[in-house]
């Protein structure tokens, strides 16, 4: 698996892993989820042994499913909705804003829950990943109310300002169909520990 | 407190959200969609095919780590 670990510019460790299959093309690379090797089982794993506290935030921005079947699709695209109502919080975001002087309503693009992190959470979590564009996830320092409002500003902000602005000290993300990463406060985790445990894991 | 490093300016068509053309069973979801930014990774989507259900079915993207890359069908 192909891991990397950077600094961010603005003073956060990241680091990201994928296994997915990459072709050379003639004008772009081919970036194809890799299922014979499928990296999720060992995302699971990361996020078993990283994740602190009973509950968890989630914030999503737009659907893909470029990696799921149609059945597959319809299936979780109910199930996952009820899921969250059922045990923990859901709630699609609107946004307005104004464009040529008149308010324009945006809707459908994000949304946010929380869940109680058990078995049963694990084992979806997969298909939240697959279904969703970009997931973010991560154990909260702050109240409910104060990440809703946040997420709404999605378009200003970057995984980074979640810690930097101290929702959290350790966020995961799923994005890109198959990249998975960990970013985190450098004054808290020593970046060589965290991605030791990774590599740890990663090779289990 | 903003600290988001800005992917390139060809994805903040519609502030960011992108064009949709046509329609799926998705509401926010065209059978074609443009220029939209995905902030997690810096960078954006030039234009994804969905099916009717919403499904992206191939998509090409722009984002620091990778490059230029498309996103054929995974399964």
């Amino acid at each position: 698996m192909k891991v990397s670990i950077t600094l961010s510019e603005i003073g956060t460790n990241i680091i990201h892993m994928s296994n997915s299959i990459v072709k050379k093309g003639f004008l772009f690379k081919k970036i194809k989820y890799n299922k014979e090797d499928d990296p999720m089982p060992r995302y699971i794993k990361l996020l078993k042994h990283f994740v602190r506290g009973e509950e968890m935030f989630f914030g999503f921005y737009r659907t893909d499913g470029i990696n799921l079947t149609n059945e597959e699709w319809l299936k979780y695209d109910k199930e996952i909705p009820e899921y969250f109502q059922s045990y923990g919080r859901y709630e699609l975001l609107v946004e307005t804003a104004e464009k040529k002087g008149k308010q324009k309503t945006y809707s459908g693009y994000l949304a946010v829950g929380s869940l109680p992190m058990n078995d049963k959470t694990y084992e979806l979590i997969p298909w939240i990943f697959h279904y969703h564009l970009e997931t973010t996830l991560f154990s909260p320092n702050i109240d409910w109310e104060t990440f809703v409002q946040s997420y709404r500003d999605y378009m200003k902000h970057g995984a980074s300002d979640f810690i930097i602005n101290g929702f959290t000290d350790f966020l995961f993300t799923y994005a890109d169909s198959g990249g998975f990463s960990v970013e985190f406060n450098p004054k808290m985790f020593d970046k060589n520990v965290v991605y030791q445990e990774i590599a740890k894991i990663l090779n289990e | 407190m903003t600290t988001r490093i800005s992917g390139p300016s060809l994805f903040s068509a519609d502030g960011g959200w992108g064009i949709h053309i046509g329609k799926t069973l998705k509401p926010r979801v065209g059978r074609v969609d443009l220029f939209y930014q995905n902030t997690k990774v810096n960078g954006g989507t030039f234009v994804s095919f969905n099916n009717s259900a919403g499904i992206s079915k191939f998509r090409i993207d722009w984002d620091p780590s990778n490059g230029l890359h498309s996103h054929p069908p995974g399964h």
